[in-house]
């Protein structure tokens, strides 16, 4: 920061709190008193939505971590794919058959 | 909150309020006026002071069961003072009520004196005048309403970008480009006055 530069800090911040200086009513309090009580107790229903929301960030974690372990046991499965048993139609086509296939597998 | 064992704290205060105790609220509002006073006279015109100041007791009302005593109730409540101050601003700024003229001959004058005054007396009496007072909100109403309150928060009042992020709800990184922009357009808008 150059001289001209924290001169011009100084200059703007002591302004900038010069403004804390202003006087206000003393009076307004009571205006604010008035207008909470016109509002009456408050409203404490639960909100079911926001308490959701909550439990959605809560499980968020969890979902994901059971979202790999499923990856997980499907991948150590032996598990094929339609695309696999369409390949295998598609190389061999006459002599494919779906109990061949299942015989195989 | 208060070392006084007799006089009750915030959330106990809060507790009575949300159970149904209207009149509670006002050892809130008497404890806490001077310091929602000080952030408001900071951000806003002195002819919006009272209404905003009231403006953010009737919000910390109406939000109170949802209050968590997590980083206290004065934290909280200065974070409902600035984003009043910064509601207010971006609604002035849409029905363009802030000044969009340049600054005038008087103010260009007085600040290329201030800048070029070398006696550290003189300079914060000079800071502390009407003109320098007005100079500075000419220039803040130069910037957007975000950067206003960036300029505000990080640059005059010195705060981190952490703090400031907190007040205002936004992120770290946001805040930090914008008092980064900010600050430079704002010693643009000066300087190059200053120097003329």
């Amino acid at each position: 920061m150059t001289k001209d530069q924290k001169k011009l800090k100084k200059m703007l911040t002591a302004a900038y709190y010069e403004k804390e200086k202003t006087a206000v009513n003393a009076h307004w309090q009571n205006g604010v008193m008035r207008h909470v009580r016109s509002l009456g107790p408050l409203n404490v229903k639960t909100n079911y939505l926001e308490l959701f929301e909550g439990l959605v960030w809560k499980l968020a974690p969890v979902a994901c971590l059971l979202i790999l372990a499923l990856t997980i046991i499907l991948t150590k499965l032996d598990f094929v794919s339609e695309y696999e048993i369409a390949k295998a139609f598609m190389e061999d086509p006459l002599d494919f058959s779906l109990f061949q296939f299942l015989q195989t597998s | 909150m208060p070392d006084d064992p007799l006089t009750p704290n915030d959330a106990d205060i809060v507790r009575r309020i949300v159970e149904g105790d209207v009149n509670a609220f006002e050892g809130l509002l008497t404890r806490y006026k001077d310091h929602v006073l000080q952030i408001v006279k900071r951000h806003m015109p002195y002819q919006e002071v009272e209404e905003t100041t009231q403006e953010v007791f009737i919000r910390a009302y109406q939000s109170l069961p949802k209050y968590k005593a997590k980083g206290g109730f004065k934290q909280w409540l200065s974070a409902i003072a600035v984003r009043s101050c910064y509601d207010y601003w971006r609604k002035a700024y849409r029905s363009r009520e802030i000044p969009m003229s340049s600054l005038s001959e008087r103010h260009e004058e007085w600040l290329e004196e201030v800048l070029s005054d070398e006696s550290n007396q003189s300079f914060y009496e000079k800071s502390s005048q009407q003109e320098t007072i007005e100079i500075l909100d000419w220039a803040l109403g130069k910037l957007s309403p975000e950067d206003r309150m960036v300029m505000e928060l990080v640059y005059l009042e010195g705060l981190s970008g952490k703090e400031a992020a907190r007040l205002l709800g936004w992120s770290v990184a946001n805040v930090k480009i914008r008092s980064l922009r900010s600050r430079r357009k704002l010693e643009k808008l000066l300087m190059g006055h200053g120097k003329a």
